[in-house]
């Protein structure tokens, strides 16, 4: 026999062990049990970790030992009544290991997700998570009794001190499959002889229409899930009344916020007594001490002064630098002129480099050829790309981050979701679209994604819209806190009011215009505590290192574009052609298109075209309105066209176009 | 007399029977019957079923009711509070 042949033989026995090693563990649970957190440490990935229910919503494969991890989003049971209810279900029908994670505040909820998968015939292990908590409120549970009325292992653990983990290789090696119920089990052997597997089986039964089509059998009406499903219900009531035992019911610590957070007369002031806490620490601190030291000091005052004196050694160079007072009046300037590079001249450049070296100078570099210019100069791809991004963007960035972070975790938002529920029915949604908007303040492309947790394709497509047209996310946040810094609260005011009016118009004309109906709210209410530091600045670092990865790449090439079309004469052809809507109509001087080409890249790279205008306070007001309202980024638009379709996506598109041009110019037609 | 008195009972009794949205807030309340169709199988999971007996803990000027169900606490909107059918208890 030859080698290959041999191969050959041996492919069956090969495909035989691949298919019995069961390595596919599928971690399983309601919304917000802490799956992610428990995935996070078994992959030694990071998936965000938050206090809603509903961060996850798409499925993360890792790798643990020789297994395959993989984080779902949360589901109250498995069926298909959503789309991330129907990714689940394929995965877990797809998995070898159940690990169930379960919230031992809520048994009672969560035990209907436990029996369900026990009754698919999954092998399962329990992770009784949250068991930090139960401490607190001197609840008992019963594990030993559980584990027997189950049939199945379960540990308890405290996800975000990573306690009992160590037990998780033990609850892995002894998942396996559950006591059934007779009901059940009776009914699903009729299956078994049409070689249907028993999850898939049971799934039928509960008129899971995907699967029975599948196998071609007819739907299963409606009672029939009803009537397994509270079967299931009062098996679970009566379980956990057989098995937990509270000795006290105090213990709520950050109950009354929570309380006050939901009811309007005192949840609103607290709302602006928020916004007004981050006011304060990203338009005073942030925007103003930190990026101006970062900007100037660092990025101008070091890095591109040291950058570009090298790059002035060898190139034709003229270098203006000023001295100036703490109020910024110029004392005393000199011009130095290198026309073959400051290293032909050292006895001038002695001078210049002592002359600047002075505490309050500023040097002003002009380059003539065309290549040094592109990446050294004005918006040169190597000094705007550096300076803006690191200087002056992430700083900011981090800031908003943080603010998100702490929202997020802290479980405010499913309770202003409740608060503000019926002002959202007006315009169509519901309050859980609340979190998907607010996380859009942070990161529009990922918020194009968390639109999945709304309940009906007519408020994703609301949603989405809103967030392309009018919420800026905090990159460009960031940009309009600078624009903004100094220029005291009116130009403030007509923005928040501009964009505030648009986004109920523009949400009223989706309502009336779109087909189909909107789902009610129904949502639970997570506890509210002190959010965790260490999963604050976690989160902030692993998102502050993706705006980087993917803003200075966008920047980079955008820079490079912009460079291009300008040293091909298109640039101002574009700044012509654009020029009555520009000039005319916005009322902003003519290179204020660039921001417009750079805008379809990122929009804050677009508002980074706006800094050197020198324009006046209501130009500026128009500015910002008009890249806000102006396309998303290129990031975003992608993530759009997948969730929602190209048409959809196209539509959004060309609106924003449309509608911040339109907006924009009126504004200025009023104002300036 | 007696009557009068077993009129009064039954009046009292359809008082207590009312839709969820009707419910003033810190009162109790069992439910009698849910809405049909996959919002009813949805509410059962989340662990509300009939003969459950709950706190109304928020009700929102616009009709948004927090009920607490043991320790978990769910928002319902307006227009789902409407359709779900219950008594009004003097206690759990
Ligand atoms: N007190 C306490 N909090 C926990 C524990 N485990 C997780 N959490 C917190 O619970 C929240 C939810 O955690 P996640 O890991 O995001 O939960 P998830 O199950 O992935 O949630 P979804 O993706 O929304 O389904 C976070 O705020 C965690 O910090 C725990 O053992 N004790
Ligand atoms: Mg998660």
């Amino acid at each position: 026999m030859k080698s290959d042949e041999i191969k050959d033989e041996l492919k069956p026995i090969n495909n035989f062990i691949k298919q019995n090693k069961q390595n596919k563990i599928v971690l399983v649970g309601n919304p917000n049990v802490g799956k992610s957190c428990i995935f996070n440490y078994l992959s030694g990935m990071y998936v965000d970790v938050s206090n809603f229910p509903g961060t996850t919503v798409s499925i993360t494969k890792g790798k643990y030992k020789d297994y395959d991890v993989y984080d779902t989003p949360g589901i109250y049971g498995v069926g298909s009544f959503n789309d991330e209810e129907k990714v689940a279900r394929d995965i877990i029908l797809d998995g070898d290991i159940v690990i169930n994670v379960v919230n031992s505040l809520n048994l009672e909820r969560d035990l209907f997700l436990t029996l369900q998968l026990i009754e698919m015939g999954k092998k399962v292990g329990v992770i009784l998570n949250f068991s930090d908590e139960i401490k607190k409120r001197k609840i008992k549970i019963n594990v030993q009794e559980l584990s027997k009325i189950l049939g199945v292992e379960i540990i308890e653990t405290t996800a975000i001190d990573k306690k009992g983990f160590d037990k998780i290789d033990h609850l892995i090696e002894n998942a396996r499959v559950g006591n059934q119920p007779d009901e059940i089990s009776s009914i699903i052997k009729n299956f078994a002889s049409q070689n249907i597997p028993q999850a898939q089986a049971l799934l039928i039964l509960e008129g899971d229409s995907n699967i029975s089509s599948k196998y071609k059998i007819e739907k299963i009406p409606i009672e029939q899930r009803e009537n397994i499903y509270i079967t299931r219900r009062n098996r679970v009531n009566e379980i956990v009344s057989q098995i937990e035992y509270e000795d006290s019911t105090k213990g709520e610590i950050f109950n009354w916020l929570g309380k006050i957070s939901i009811n309007p007369i005192t949840g609103i002031p607290l709302l602006v007594m928020i916004l007004t806490l981050v006011y304060f620490f990203i338009g005073n601190f942030v925007s103003q001490k930190v990026v101006n030291y970062t900007e100037n000091k660092i990025g101008k005052g070091i890095f591109e002064y040291y950058t570009k004196s090298f790059i002035s050694r060898y190139t034709n160079t003229e270098i203006l630098t000023q001295l100036v007072d703490e109020n910024k009046n110029v004392i005393d300037e000199k011009l130095f002129q290198f026309p073959d590079g400051s290293n032909s001249n050292p006895k001038l450049k002695e001078e210049f480099e002592k002359f600047s070296s002075h505490n309050n100078s500023i040097s002003n570099f002009t380059f003539f050829n065309p290549y040094v210019k592109l990446f050294f100069g004005e918006f040169g791809v190597i000094t705007m790309t550096i300076t803006y991004l690191l200087f002056l963007l992430f700083p900011l960035v981090i800031g908003f981050y943080l603010v998100m972070a702490f929202l997020e975790d802290s479980g405010y938002l499913p309770r202003l979701a409740t608060m503000l529920d019926r002002a959202f029915n007006k315009i169509g949604l519901n309050g859980r679209a609340v979190i998907p908007i607010m996380l859009g303040f942070g990161c529009i492309t990922m918020a194009n994604i968390t639109t999945r947790l709304l309940g009906s394709e007519k408020e994703k497509s609301i949603v989405t819209a809103i967030l392309q047209f009018v919420i800026p996310c905090s990159a460009q946040l960031a940009v309009i806190a600078v624009l903004l810094s100094g220029a005291g609260l009116k130009p403030m005011l007509i923005f928040i009011t501009v964009i505030g009016s648009v986004l109920i118009l523009l949400s009223t004309i989706l309502n009336k215009l779109l087909p189909g109906e909107s789902s009610p709210l129904l949502i639970d209410l997570p506890i509210m505590r002190f959010p965790r530091l260490s999963n604050i600045f976690k989160k902030t670092f692993y998102r502050s290192w993706g705006f980087m990865k993917e803003a200075g790449f966008w920047f980079f090439i955008g820079a490079l574009g912009v460079g291009i079309l300008d040293l091909t004469g298109l640039l101002k052809l574009w700044q012509d052609f654009l020029n009555p809507l520009t000039v005319h109509w916005l009322k902003l001087p003519k290179e204020a298109s660039t921001a417009f080409v750079m805008g379809m890249v990122r929009r804050d790279f677009g508002a980074a075209g706006l800094f050197d205008l020198k324009l006046s306070t209501m130009q500026i007001t128009v500015a910002i309105i008009t890249i806000t309202l102006f396309v998303p980024c290129i990031a975003s638009f992608v993530v759009m066209l997948k969730e929602r379709g190209l048409k959809e996506g196209l539509i959004i598109w060309l609106g924003t176009w449309v509608t911040a041009f339109f907006i924009g110019g009126l504004v200025a037609q009023i104002i300036i | 007399m007696f009557l009068v008195n077993a009129i009064i009972l039954i009046v009292k009794e359809i008082k207590m029977d009312k839709t969820l949205d009707k419910i003033s807030q810190g009162k109790f309340l069992k439910i009698t019957k849910l809405p049909t169709g996959d919002i009813k199988s949805q509410l059962i999971r989340l662990g509300l079923s009939e003969g459950d007996k709950l706190k109304c803990t928020h009700k929102l000027p616009g009709g948004t009711i927090v009920v607490k169900k043991n320790r978990q606490e769910i928002a319902i909107g307006f227009d789902l509070a409407k359709k779900i059918k219950i008594h009004e208890l003097n206690e759990l």
